[in-house]
């Protein structure tokens, strides 16, 4: 059996496992092993790179930043900031048509700057934003579609545990991907702003307006987020201008987080230790995944499946864009079952090769995956999102959160396709990084 | 019998949730180390001897004995879409399946870890700036794995039991 058959082998026995409800880590970890063993012949080397793979794939400094992004998140989160970023951003934009549902995009938007995940944006945002528009008579549709909807800005914005492990994977600068994630996200925020101002105005019933408040209110309203903002700029300013690394980052991040939560909350000591112990269960799903995702590209590499999908993809004689669009489509397929970080150690040591070999900047690649992946997970049947947000607001029928989603998924897709067609918007700061 | 199993259990649980609170504190103790570096090389242009090293040898412990704990938690990710609407019988027969293979990489995987770290120990490797030996957090995370394994090993036995009675119930 040639290697090439061995490695397509092991992928179709990998998903078959991972169908079967086997854990992704070990399941990635099984079919690496043997494959090594398949390709080599020699049980030795299968056995040394298990040996070696699963110490030398986490003790990296740059691998810190996930522990420690994940602890600056889990602070702000235990520190009550989720209700003063709503009532903020309803001062604002609250006159708006659907203001209170534009301020949820804000609110998360902003909630996104200090958290990498989007399950976390939006079952913190969910509990504070949802009961409230409710309250307001806001359609249940948009209260929790635009929940869902501003969610997925968690991963987008930067810090984004997505853009680390993609940056591990891909072995792309983690602090570029992470600067690069910025700008998208903020023109992801205003589309979704734009869909719900759209929705009101066509459907005023939809949601009341309400009335605007006051300039002196509105400035008084900052006080509640200004550590969250000046948090967002010292880390995000620090990677930019080259002063920290974005493991250092992610520390004074993480620091600043938990002296936010003290100022908030005094010695709170219950919330740091849940904070700490939520880290470090995270962290050792994450770490579980990465060890079988670097015991699987051993695999992968031996038995050179990557370059014959590059070589294939390259004799196919078809336009780029097109191969593109059927990868996105694959992506927010595989999101709807899978989890981002799973999905970006499985397919980007398959799929990146090929798609540099077309002349694509594997910084803006990894930025439209995420973007895409996030699609998926607010996407029928499974939307991870989506149910997090029915575990929230149990009152909604999941029908109706999936059918408020709806509009903002074609926004999504309409920025994907702008993106897309014009890659320098999401490289702009990752070139102006460079020079 | 039954008294020593229960001591076990409950032994193996306390490790596991040690695990979680020795990672914890190292997680504290990599922001704070981290954290003083980047304020010393800020305003004093020095830093802390080896705060590098420090911080990946506690990220290395942190990972490695927060698995047995994140397992039981159920914390690993699994695609449940696909047998979301399977018969328990024949959930817990795949979960079964599943988790013996499971278990036997993790076992290898173990051996392996704590071989390398044992030779790596032997070949007399230290880090480069605080010299202390690479081999023994080798080790340790070796040891981490085990405590995962004995996790595993514990749903392993409820599964089977379980699986044991619904048979004999059924007969």
């Amino acid at each position: 059996m040639s290697t090439l058959v061995i490695g397509l082998l092991g992928i179709i026995i990998m998903v078959v496992l991972m169908v079967m409800r086997m854990h992704i880590g070990f399941t990635m970890a099984v079919v690496g092993f043997v494959g090594i063993y398949a390709i080599t012949g020699d049980w030795y080397i299968a056995f040394h790179v298990l040996g070696a793979e699963p110490y030398s794939s986490v003790a990296t400094f740059l691998l810190i930043a996930v522990p420690l992004f994940t602890l600056m998140g889990r602070f702000a989160f235990h520190s009550g900031i989720s209700k003063d970023l709503f009532d903020t951003a309803s001062m604002w934009l609250r006159h708006l048509p659907g203001g209170l549902a534009v301020a949820t995009v804000g609110a998360c938007a902003l909630f996104s700057a200090i958290s990498g995940s989007s399950l976390a944006a939006a079952a913190s945002m969910g509990a504070i934003a949802v009961p409230e528009m409710l309250r307001h008579r806001i359609d249940p549709r948009m209260a929790t579609g635009v929940v869902a909807a501003g969610g997925t800005l968690g991963i987008m914005i930067p810090p984004s545990l997505g853009f680390i492990i993609y940056g591990l994977i891909a072995e792309e600068s983690i602090g570029t991907l992470l600067i690069a994630g910025i700008l998208p996200g903020i023109i992801l925020a205003i589309s979704f702003m734009l869909v719900v101002v759209i929705w009101a105005s066509i459907f005023p019933k939809v949601a009341e307006r309400q009335e605007a408040a006051s300039w002196g209110e509105r400035f008084r309203s900052l006080w509640g987020v200004w550590g969250i903002l000046a948090l967002f700029v010292l880390v995000m300013g620090g990677i930019y201008g080259g002063f920290m690394t974005p493991t250092e980052a992610a520390a004074i991040g993480a620091a600043g987080s938990l002296l936010l939560l003290l100022l908030r909350k005094g010695w709170s000591f219950p919330e740091i230790s849940e904070s700490l112990r939520e880290t470090t269960s995270i962290t050792a799903m994450v770490f579980l995944i990465l060890i079988g995702a670097h015991i699987f590209n051993v695999f992968l590499a031996l038995s050179r499946v990557p370059t014959f999908i590059t070589d294939f993809v390259i004799a196919l004689q078809v336009s780029p864009i097109l191969i593109l669009l059927v990868v996105f489509v694959g992506y927010i397929i595989l999101g709807c079952f899978l989890d981002t970080l799973a999905m970006i150690v499985l397919t980007v040591p398959i799929l990146l090769p090929a798609i540099q070999a077309m002349g694509y900047d594997p910084i803006w690649f990894g930025v439209m995956i995420v973007m895409v992946m996030e699609m998926g997970m607010i996407t029928p049947p499974v939307g991870m999102i989506v149910y997090v947000i029915k575990g929230v607001v149990p009152s909604v029928e999941l029908r109706q959160i999936f059918q408020g989603v709806w509009p903002f998924v074609a926004a999504q897709a309409a920025i994907l396709m702008l993106f897309l067609f014009w890659p320098e918007i999401t490289l702009w700061l990752p070139n102006l990084m460079r020079d | 019998m039954r008294l020593l199993v229960d001591r076990m259990i409950s032994a193996l649980d306390g490790a596991s949730k040690l695990g979680t609170l020795a990672g914890s504190v190292l997680c504290f103790a990599m922001m704070t180390v981290i954290t003083i570096d980047v304020i010393l090389r800020a305003t004093f242009n020095t830093s802390i001897f080896g705060s590098i090293e420090l911080a990946v040898f506690a990220l290395v412990l942190m990972a490695f004995f927060a698995q047995a704990d994140a397992y039981t938690e159920g914390r690993h990710i699994t695609i449940d879409f696909f047998l979301q609407k399977a018969s328990p019988r024949t959930t817990s027969i795949l979960e079964l399946g599943t988790l013996t293979i499971s278990l036997a990489i993790m076992v290898l995987m173990s051996a392996a870890v704590i071989a390398a770290g044992v030779e790596t120990l032997e070949a007399g490797e230290i880090s480069f700036a605080l010299q202390l030996p690479v081999g023994l957090f080798m080790i340790a995370a070796g040891v981490g794995l085990v405590l995962l394994c004995l996790a595993m090993l514990r749903r392993w036995i409820t599964l089977l039991v379980g699986f044991r009675r619904s048979s004999r119930s059924q007969l």
